[in-house]
């Protein structure tokens, strides 16, 4: 090195901030589902809650939605479902909505994380996967609407992402309308190991789901299989 | 093969570090490391077991130099800083601002061969391989970088000064 790169290499490592704060998995998981984890976007981190809180100020929820996005912490859910049983099967009026941009005024807010419980179904093995049927149930007194996939991640008991965080299947499909006290549906497919060249299924013992758009984690206790995770868009819970 | 979770703890900082570097600022510096990790994670199985932060640092860089080529284009200059006759002269937040400044006038490849040889400390053979460019190519390039450096309104008086010692 000359004498110019040493003294560059000074600067450069003496100069360099230290960062505001570090990451973990648990951020990286979070990214899955949001469009900032897609490949030619580039929004800020805050570009997602930004959205959502404006969203959510026009839709009446302020107090509710600013508490959820002042909780910086994905680590940290702001609900902490007991659930182990299954939601109860009520009948669920829960219904597509159009998603036209020019969405009609009764369009419901966003559901955000803290309006929204945590509950698995059942499960079942076919063709080398195993199905698991995951619901989102308002909790709120509005009703709220969801579009899209969730980001979902399986969890040790110590709270670490376990394999890698779920894929997508399908397209992302309607908007759908829950009722207070109603619920949406999604599903979880995970590999059986030698078929889907996931050498080490490790068991997990809990699922953290980011209900869609959301930047507040949810979890539930689910014993599977965290290999090749891919998870279906939400949709009425028939 | 460390796990993804100690990967990320153990090296999100000096990541983090590397892409306000490249990018100049923290919101940016993030969504970097985070798509990133992110693309990283998603084959970490794949990854040579022995070498994850080779192949981190490489999706890193070449993030940055795809989302420089797309949207990155309204770089603003940034304003002149008075000189200074020495370093040590300045304080930690003026060091940074320099430095920021004479980053982000360099070209994005050039800055990104700056940043991997002087900042990681990679060697020329090194930086090459990150960048799928000649070691020839990372000479010119580093050649390129320092001069510029030099002749930086920010950086000049540091990078000029003769040696005392």
């Amino acid at each position: 090195m000359t004498d110019t790169e040493r003294r560059l290499a000074d600067l450069l490592h003496a100069g360099t901030p230290e960062p505001p704060r570090t990451l973990t998995a648990a951020d990286i998981a979070g990214l899955a589902h949001s469009s900032v984890g897609q490949k030619q976007r580039r929004l800020s981190r805050w570009t997602v809650p930004v959205l959502a809180a404006a969203a959510a100020v026009l839709a009446v929820a302020i107090p509710l939605v600013i508490t959820q996005q002042d909780d910086g912490s994905p680590k940290t859910p702001a609900v902490q479902p007991t659930a182990t049983h299954p939601a109860p099967s009520a009948v669920t009026p829960t219904t597509p909505v159009p998603t036209s941009a020019s969405a009609p005024a009764g369009r419901p807010a966003t559901c955000a994380s803290g309006q929204l419980r945590l509950t698995t179904g059942r499960t079942e093995g076919a063709a080398g996967s195993i199905y698991t049927t995951v619901y989102l149930t308002n909790t709120g007194a509005q009703p709220c609407s969801m579009r899209g996939f969730p980001g979902v991640a399986l969890l040790d008991p110590a709270g670490r992402v376990v394999g890698r965080p779920a894929s997508r299947d399908g397209a992302a499909g309607l908007a759908v309308r829950v009722a207070p006290g109603h619920r949406a549906q999604f599903t979880l497919r995970a590999g059986v190991a030698t078929r889907t060249g996931c050498l080490t299924p490790r068991p997990s013992s809990q699922i953290q789901v980011y209900p869609p758009d959301q930047t507040t984690p949810l979890r539930a206790p689910l014993s599977t299989q965290s290999c090749a995770l891919s998870v279906s868009s939400v949709t009425a819970a028939g | 093969m460390p796990s993804v979770e100690d990967f990320i703890a153990a090296n999100s900082r000096m990541l983090l570090r590397s892409a306000w570097l490249l990018t100049g600022d923290w919101a940016s510096a993030e969504d970097l490391v985070q798509v990133a990790l992110l693309k990283s994670w998603q084959r970490w199985e794949s990854i040579e077991a022995d070498a994850p932060e080779v192949y981190v640092r490489r999706v890193l860089v070449n993030t940055f130099l795809s989302w420089r080529r797309r949207r990155w284009n309204g770089e603003r200059p940034v304003a002149e800083l008075p000189d200074r006759a020495a370093v040590d002269e300045l304080s930690a937040s003026e060091l940074r601002h320099s430095l920021r400044g004479a980053l982000l006038g360099l070209p994005v490849r050039q800055r990104a061969v700056v940043v991997l040889r002087y900042f990681n400390d990679l060697s020329e053979a090194q930086t090459a391989d990150v960048l799928g460019c000649s070691i020839g190519n990372v000479k010119s390039q580093a050649h390129r970088a320092l001069n510029k450096l030099r002749a930086a309104p920010e950086l000049r008086a540091f990078l000029q000064e003769v040696a005392h010692d």
